[in-house]
């Protein structure tokens, strides 16, 4: 076996085996003259995945399920920001309408007692 | 020693060549080129073909089984990448194809219809009168070389498959080591050694034609 290991001995016994030449003299049988012409025609009425395939192919598929994800991920960021946003602006509403209303009050504490502070100044608040 | 070495070196240019020119008419083949595929067909069908009728003999099988290679080389063409030669790529379809019919062949029994061997075992001629072949002049000659062609063939599909398949690949493809490991699906190592016992098998088979090379004159 240690023949076979030395590529350069492989070489030779490939050559000057007898077995070799033997298997030589037996070649390879040739095609008939119209394979070509049938195999194209299969191939015709076969091979129409080709072009499907080569639409479809695994990059194509990768860059449409990709971007489909991309989008999605947009979506889903452009929304939460945007709940966000009308959240902050909810709370930026409810705390006007808190002072609005604690001015209106302290107003109406200041016509009916002139002498008493107002709330905001009220420390005991 | 240099000369061989050049060779291989110009051997190498020439696959390489061979390789490119055969990945650039995958693209073409892929974008819908027919003459592409025509040219693909007309470059291989020879090797394909052959190495199949080798392994199966039987040239309907193999002519079938080889259009089979290239309807598959088409289909693939659009996700084909180029990461190893094409000819290796190729072959192992031939590998797959192949060996699914050997295991068909295994499971299924066939009778054949064709008309029984005459009792020379030679299919090829009729059940008649056999005349003499007049406009040859050493018919002797001829016959004892027809029956050492079918005792090769006989004697490579005597072989298992991965055996034989690695000396048709070695022997009439021309394929390297690696090349056939990597078709096969196996090692270096594991492909001389397939290859060892292949040539050591046919060696016993083809005796008596091995001593007849070395002494003509033995009958």
């Amino acid at each position: 076996m240690k023949r076979s290991d030395d590529p350069s001995q492989d070489v030779l016994f490939d050559e000057h085996d007898p077995v070799w030449r033997l298997l030589g003299r037996a070649p390879l049988p040739e095609p008939d003259g119209w394979f070509a012409a049938r195999t194209l025609a299969r191939c015709r009425s076969e091979g129409r995945a080709a072009i499907s395939s080569f639409r479809f192919s695994p990059m194509w598929r990768w860059a449409l399920g990709g971007g489909m994800g991309l989008c999605m991920a947009m979506a889903f960021l452009v929304a939460q920001m945007h709940a966000e946003q009308m959240n902050k602006q909810k709370n930026v509403q409810e705390a006007f309408e808190i002072m609005a209303s604690i001015d209106t009050d302290s107003d109406s504490s200041v016509t009916a007692s002139p002498s008493s502070s107002s709330s905001w100044q009220d420390s005991s608040l | 020693m240099k000369n061989r070495a050049q060779d291989d070196d110009l051997a190498r240019g020439v696959a390489n060549d061979s390789d490119a020119q055969d990945k650039a008419l995958m693209i073409q083949i892929a974008k819908g080129d027919e003459a592409a595929l025509r040219t693909l067909i007309e470059k291989h069908q020879g090797a394909v073909y052959g190495t199949i009728a080798k392994m199966l003999g039987d040239p309907v099988e193999a002519q079938d089984l080889a259009q089979q290679v290239f309807v598959r080389v088409y289909r693939a063409a659009g996700s084909y990448r180029a990461t190893a030669q094409f000819k290796t790529w190729m072959f192992t379809i031939v590998r797959n194809l192949v060996f699914n019919e050997h295991r068909r062949r295994s499971r299924a029994t066939f009778v054949s219809l064709s008309q029984p061997e005459n009792e020379s075992g030679n299919p090829g001629s009729s059940g008649g009168i056999d005349l003499p072949d007049t406009a040859n002049k050493m018919p002797d000659e001829n016959i004892l070389r027809e029956e050492m062609l079918r005792k090769v063939d006989d004697a490579i599909l005597a072989l298992p498959e991965q055996q034989r398949l690695a000396i048709v690949l070695r022997r009439y493809d021309e394929f390297s080591y690696e090349q056939i490991a990597e078709i096969l699906k196996t090692s270096v190592p594991a492909t001389k050694s397939l290859l060892f016992r292949a040539r050591e098998t046919l060696r016993i088979a083809l005796q008596h034609y091995l001593d007849m090379e070395d002494d003509p004159s033995r009958p």
